[in-house]
């Protein structure tokens, strides 16, 4: 859910990377994002802009809080991804008449989106745990829900022990997952 | 807008990057001397110690640090273990840098060619001896940049102990915007310390890659990783 | 002696499903040089690394100068410390001179003094031709002048024997001869050398034996003049083809 947004954001930001002076841009915004706690970004968006834009229900705060974080990483994989791709592939695709539009659609990003598989997959992996931050602005998600509960009957340790134990199978879980369709993501495209 | 409000409250604000950075180093010294022997430990050929570590590193990773300060600081008082806060926090936040560093040395170590261990092996020099004279010092040059990188977030993290109540930046910030209802610029303005901090980090980590040349392949922790 | 250096019997290894030794029998005499050769995949590296027990057999006996190398309770690192083995790949300590290199093991292993150890490496140095390059690091060196250093670090433990896994197959071809110098004045002083090669140049002149495999056994041994030319199966007379045709 918040991935896809994520993704489909950074893939824009990325392409936009490579080509204009829109680069200055892109990496302010990315250095920014990335040296700063996502608690103060979250708190930024929810408490800050009320005072000068406007205010954001908690849901929509944290996921776009979450949605740029992840996008600004994102982007950087992204980056790696293109240039990991070989420029003997940039050369073949010219050299057969293709025009660079064509070339990154066919060429260039299908190959960059499977170099970047693994590193993705991190990235949702850790956007999975990041997104326990937002429960501190009352986000409902399972962080807050675990507060809730302990502070209503006092049985803390039990709680958050279940707590812990949700995520640990919500991440590994993931993990291997990803693990496996890295796997046959590789497979088909070792060339 | 008041930015006003930023250099008056700005000396309050400064106790808290002391705070933010006392806890960080600390969580640095004992995250560190933890993470070396977790590391070593993972990468140590008895299969049942191996085992054994992956699965309490991967375990640590797997939960978020908010939730492993709140299980320490809220949850174990029902076991009768009830820690200040600024314990609490190190702790968590110690057990997260051990975890990753760790995982950083391993990285590190497996991407040393075997044949280095093979040539030492085959020379008569024990486990130990390889990893002491041939494959650590090699390993080290690897580390230094994923752990720049790892510092970097930990200064980030350090925000995280806020919401338990330690007193450090974020924190600074916070009781300073329940004074002066001016968060946008406090925010703001938090967010440019912190970013000050942590660019300075990230690129140093940048340029001890460059410097270090990695002839191998490029361990991706640090800033890339979304923690 | 008349007891055999090294004996392999009925050995047989897999990697996982892989059956890449099959009922290996061999019998290397001490002082004895042996070209081991054959096409790729035919377990002629595979063989040579379960001297040492850098691969493990699963089956059969290997015996090493008295010593049975199957035998789970033998001190490894003792037993490796007498074979030396050179690699394709040199894998030399890229963060130590060549000097170091070489004195690392006697070293740490023998517990050499530094200054003993350094005077032994110089003199290897300078058998292996480049005495002039104690202090170089493995990136200053040539790829022959950093094959050579590895065959000098092999050789300060003053192994019994020598293991040698096709050591100038990454080799441009202008230095393939430096290195193969230095190991023919290794075979007439009499050091048993087991050899994995394709440079069958060097094993017209100095070998005792050529061994050929294909498809992990033992297909034919016979001394050099005789496998040259009157090779008895078929195989090796394909190899053969395949390969003097160059």
């Amino acid at each position: 859910m918040l991935a896809g947004l994520v993704i489909g954001l950074a893939l824009a930001l990325a392409s936009q990377a490579r080509w204009r002076l829109v680069r200055g841009l892109v990496t302010v915004y990315v250095e920014v994002v990335r040296n700063t706690p996502l608690l103060i970004q979250i708190f930024f968006i929810y408490f800050g802009l009320p005072l000068v834009l406007v205010k954001l229900p908690a849901f929509v705060s944290g996921l776009l809080a979450l949605t740029l974080y992840g996008a600004a990483y994102n982007c950087e994989v992204f980056r790696a991804g293109l240039e990991a791709v070989s420029h003997g592939q940039h050369e073949a695709a010219r050299s057969t008449g293709l025009t660079a539009w064509q070339e990154a659609r066919y060429v260039i990003v299908p190959q960059a989106l499977r170099i970047s598989f693994p590193a993705l997959g991190n990235n949702l992996v850790s956007l999975v745990k990041n997104s326990s931050l937002v429960s501190v602005i009352g986000m409902v998600e399972l962080m807050f829900v675990a507060n809730d509960i302990s502070f209503n009957n006092f049985r803390s340790f039990e709680v958050y022990g279940a707590a812990v134990v949700y995520y640990m199978v919500i991440v590994l879980g993931l993990s291997r997952l990803l693990s496996v369709m890295e796997r046959r993501v590789l497979a088909k495209s070792v060339a | 807008m008041q930015w006003s409000v930023v250099p008056a409250s700005l000396p309050y604000l400064l106790q808290g990057v002391r705070a933010t950075l006392l806890l960080s180093i600390t969580v640095l010294v004992t995250g560190t001397a933890l993470g070396a022997l977790w590391g070593m430990l993972r990468v140590c050929p008895v299969p049942a110690i191996q085992r054994g570590m992956t699965a309490l590193i991967e375990g640590v990773r797997s939960i978020p640090l908010l939730l492993q300060m709140f299980f320490i600081f809220f949850g174990l008082p029902a076991l009768g273990i009830q820690m200040p806060v600024f314990l609490s926090a190190a702790l968590a936040m110690t057990l997260w840098m051990a975890a990753n560093f760790a995982e950083v040395i391993r990285g590190a170590i497996e991407s040393i060619p075997h044949g280095q261990f093979e040539a030492a092996s085959s020379t008569g020099l024990t486990y130990v001896q390889a990893m002491r004279s041939v494959i650590v010092p090699q390993a080290l040059r690897r580390m230094l940049p994923p752990f720049v990188g790892l510092c970097t977030i930990l200064i980030k993290d350090t925000s995280l102990a806020s919401i338990i109540g330690v007193f450090e930046l974020t924190r600074a910030t916070q009781e300073t915007i329940e004074r002066t209802f001016r968060s946008f610029e406090l925010y703001l303005a938090v967010a440019a310390m912190y970013f000050v901090i942590c660019f300075a980090l990230t690129s140093l980590s940048r340029i001890l890659e460059r410097r270090l040349g990695s002839p191998g392949r490029v361990v991706l922790v640090g800033p890339a990783v979304m923690e | 002696m008349s007891a055999p250096m090294i004996q392999f019997s009925r050995v047989n290894k897999w990697f996982g499903p892989v059956h890449v030794l099959r009922d290996v029998d061999l019998e290397i005499a001490r002082g004895e040089v042996v070209v081991v050769c054959g096409p790729s995949g035919s377990g002629k590296s595979t063989l040579l690394r379960c001297i040492n027990w850098l691969e493990p057999v699963q089956s059969g006996e290997i015996v090493v100068d008295g010593q049975r190398v199957h035998d789970a309770r033998l001190d490894l690192s003792r037993f490796r410390a007498e074979i030396g083995m050179v690699f394709q790949q040199f894998n030399l300590y890229p963060h130590m001179t060549a000097l170091d290199n070489i004195t690392l093991a006697p070293r740490k292993v023998r517990r050499m003094a530094a200054a003993d150890a350094a005077r032994l490496g110089r003199d290897l140095l300078a058998k292996v031709g480049i005495p002039e390059k104690e202090r170089a690091y493995p990136a200053q060196l040539s790829g022959g002048q950093q094959q050579r250093v590895a065959i000098a670090r092999a050789l300060a433990m003053q192994p019994k024997i020598m293991l040698f896994d096709e050591p100038t197959s990454a080799l441009d071809p202008e230095m393939i001869t430096e290195v193969l110098d230095v190991m023919i004045n290794l075979a007439r002083e009499g050091m048993t050398m087991i050899v994995v090669t394709h440079e069958m140049g060097f094993a017209r002149k100095v070998a005792d034996r050529i061994v050929f495999m294909d498809e992990g056994r033992v297909v034919e041994q016979a001394p050099p003049a005789e496998f040259f030319t009157a090779a008895k199966t078929e195989r090796a007379r394909t190899f053969l083809g395949k390969i003097l045709s160059h």
